[in-house]
């Protein structure tokens, strides 16, 4: 009798034990799937993430015309990566990645960003030293070290392909939004697009006589949409001034010297881009600021304005010697392809005046404007003669530049796409 | 002999007794535990799908599939601890729309036992918003590109870079008074559509 009770016991405590164990196992196997849905669907989305930058990487690095052979594994999971151009400069890149039977897409364009969204852009520092009073604003990069001088102000992010370079113990520069080593992306562009635009559709000033000589153009904005200009050849004189409508002049912005100078001031309503070209000529391929040159709508003011201005010289961009000038204010953005932005002779100014950049300036090397010696009751150097460089970005820049101002090689991402939402399908 | 049989009785019922009462009593456990695990079970299942739609949603900020629209200014409109209003082109069709991410009261869910689950709305436009979730933490940072965290409520055109998202999804119904609970957290989901500042 015992031995019958015992046996349906036995019988009843391993039913039991059965249901629950089996619940206990079938919830231990749910929760396993639900870690290994989340995992298989986070790498998939890595992985195509993964296929994106291995895309941008062989197109900036290696070959603009890289095309990729699909699928590519990147570590387990499969990879399709498929490359199409919507339009110039533009690049749509798709990446399909199955990792363990989930799959994920990921689209992304991306653009050739305008040497215009960057507040400064050098290949070199030289034997040029960033110093006081020098502020410089939206992103930074060189391909150098960054030298600094006393307390430069760096308001934007901070990249460069070698570091940080003190000039002594007494140089604390500030850096509001860190720095990071970058790699290098030279400062060079092709002029032979550009002059494609202004012979087709905007103005072209060059030597008409065909004796190879250089042209100098005078350029002075005005705030009701029109331009004065005069132009000479060689050594001849100056022609008449002419006033016109800019849209008149270069319908699509664009005004070149080829050979030449360009002379350029006053207050830009519209939008354009002003390139000077040397074409070999040591004397050619500068654009001089005598005076301040400014938009006619503060984008300080208005964030809508729509005047852009760039400034593109072959050889470098100069402000020319003028003690009685005082401060200048330079609303542009600058491209120097032989040099940076000048100041002729700035040790020989009687004082320390301010240049006021609202825009950016990208070119070859940083170019010396002010003299600096050290104020021991200020503790720290101060500019005493020449120009200090002050530099606010224009944030429109972020998304626009001035017409046909160039570009960087690189493509930089604009947008991403991660659409899909992957749901677990669980019993 | 009568005596010893009463004494092997007794001792029986008494050890068959102690060996019921602790085979009752891991029953007891096996049961708890079994519901414990299998709501503990819920609770991911529920985490992940929350996760898998916030993580989509949130890596659209400032997303537009025209990509001369997409935004030069910040694309969060509001954001507190709690909720955010974002600028995203939700269906992809070159307009930017209106995302609004907030929980409820804890009223809202009075047939549940749990005093702390809410229900977390997602409304586009001015449509009606749809619920994606219940959960019992929905809390939001965020930073600057030096990774500063920037004190609650943003405003539009803030110096927002980056966003932390975190979760906490409670089981509604306690087992031996105790809940289960699951948590995922994210730095960083939103950063590629926002202009960084």
């Amino acid at each position: 009798m015992s031995g019958k009770i015992s046996l349906i016991l036995i019988l009843g405590f391993s039913t039991i034990f059965t249901f629950y164990g089996l619940r206990m196992l079938e919830s231990k196997n749910s929760s396993a799937n639900n870690f290994y849905f989340y995992y298989n669907k986070s790498q998939a989305n890595y992985s195509a993430i993964s296929g994106i930058y291995l895309a941008l990487t062989n197109i900036n690095k290696i070959s603009s015309s890289w095309e990729p052979s699909n699928p590519t594994f990147i570590g387990n999971a499969r990879v399709y990566i498929n490359l199409t151009f919507p339009s110039v400069g533009i690049l749509r890149i798709r990446s399909i990645a199955n990792f363990n039977g989930i799959t994920d897409t990921v689209i992304v364009i991306a653009k050739q960003k305008s040497f215009s969204s960057y507040g400064n852009y050098y290949q070199q520092f030289n034997n040029v030293w960033a110093a006081t009073a020098d502020t410089f604003d939206g992103a930074f990069h060189t391909n150098d070290y960054v030298q600094c001088y006393g307390n430069p102000v760096f308001l934007g992010k901070v990249t460069t392909a070698k570091g940080i370079k003190l000039w002594d113990n007494k140089s604390f520069p500030e850096f509001h939004q860190g720095w990071k080593l970058e790699s290098a992306d030279p400062v060079q562009f092709d002029t032979s697009a550009m002059r494609l635009a202004a012979y087709s559709n905007g103005k072209v000033f060059t030597d008409t006589t065909k004796n190879n000589r250089d042209t100098n153009l005078k350029l002075t904005f005005l705030s009701d949409g029109n331009v004065k200009y005069q132009w000479k050849i060689g050594t001849g004189a100056w022609s008449p001034e002419v006033t016109t409508a800019l849209s008149s002049l270069s319908p699509n912005g664009l005004i070149m010297v080829q050979k030449g100078n360009v002379y350029v001031q006053g207050n830009l309503n519209g939008q354009a881009t002003i390139v000077a070209t040397h074409k070999g000529s040591s004397s050619a391929g500068i654009v001089y600021i005598e005076k301040s040159i400014t938009y006619a709508e503060n984008p300080n003011i208005n964030p809508n304005s729509d005047d852009f201005l760039g400034i593109v010289a072959e050889r470098r961009v100069e402000i020319p010697f003028d003690n009685s000038r005082g401060d200048i204010d330079i609303h542009a953005s600058i491209f120097s392809v032989a040099g940076g932005i000048t100041v002729a002779n700035y040790q020989n100014y009687s004082s320390a005046y301010k240049m006021n950049i609202l825009g950016s300036v990208s070119g070859l090397k940083v170019e010396p404007t002010a003299k600096y010696v050290y104020n021991s009751t200020l503790k720290r150097y101060v500019p005493t003669n020449g120009y200090s460089y002050i530099q606010k970005y224009d944030r429109r820049f972020d998304l626009q530049a001035p017409p046909f101002f160039p570009k960087l090689k690189v493509f930089t991402p604009l947008s991403w796409y991660q659409g899909q939402v992957i749901i677990p399908n669980f019993e | 002999m009568g005596f010893s049989t009463l004494i092997d009785i007794a001792g029986s019922m008494f050890i068959g007794g102690i060996i019921l009462l602790n085979l009752l009593n891991l029953n007891n456990n096996l049961a708890t535990n079994s519901f414990y695990y299998s709501n503990y079970k819920n609770s991911q299942v529920d985490l992940v799908i929350l996760a898998s739609v916030i993580e989509r949603d949130f890596n659209l900020i400032g997303y537009s599939a025209n990509y001369n629209a997409i935004k030069n200014d910040s694309t969060i409109i509001y954001g507190d601890s709690s909720s955010i209003r974002f600028l995203s082109d939700f269906n992809n069709d070159g307009n930017f729309d209106t995302v609004y991410f907030y929980i409820g009261n804890v009223n809202e869910l009075l047939n549940t036992t749990n005093p702390r689950d809410r229900l977390l709305y997602r409304r586009i436009n001015n449509n009606s918003p749809k619920i994606i979730g219940s959960v019992t933490e929905f809390k939001l940072s965020y930073f600057d590109g030096l990774m500063n965290e920037i004190h609650s409520p943003i405003i539009y055109n803030s110096n927002v870079n980056f966003i932390r998202v975190s979760l906490r999804v409670e089981s509604s119904f306690p087992v031996d008074d105790r809940y289960s609970d699951a948590i995922w957290k994210r730095m960083t989901v939103t950063t590629k559509n926002i202009v960084k500042k």
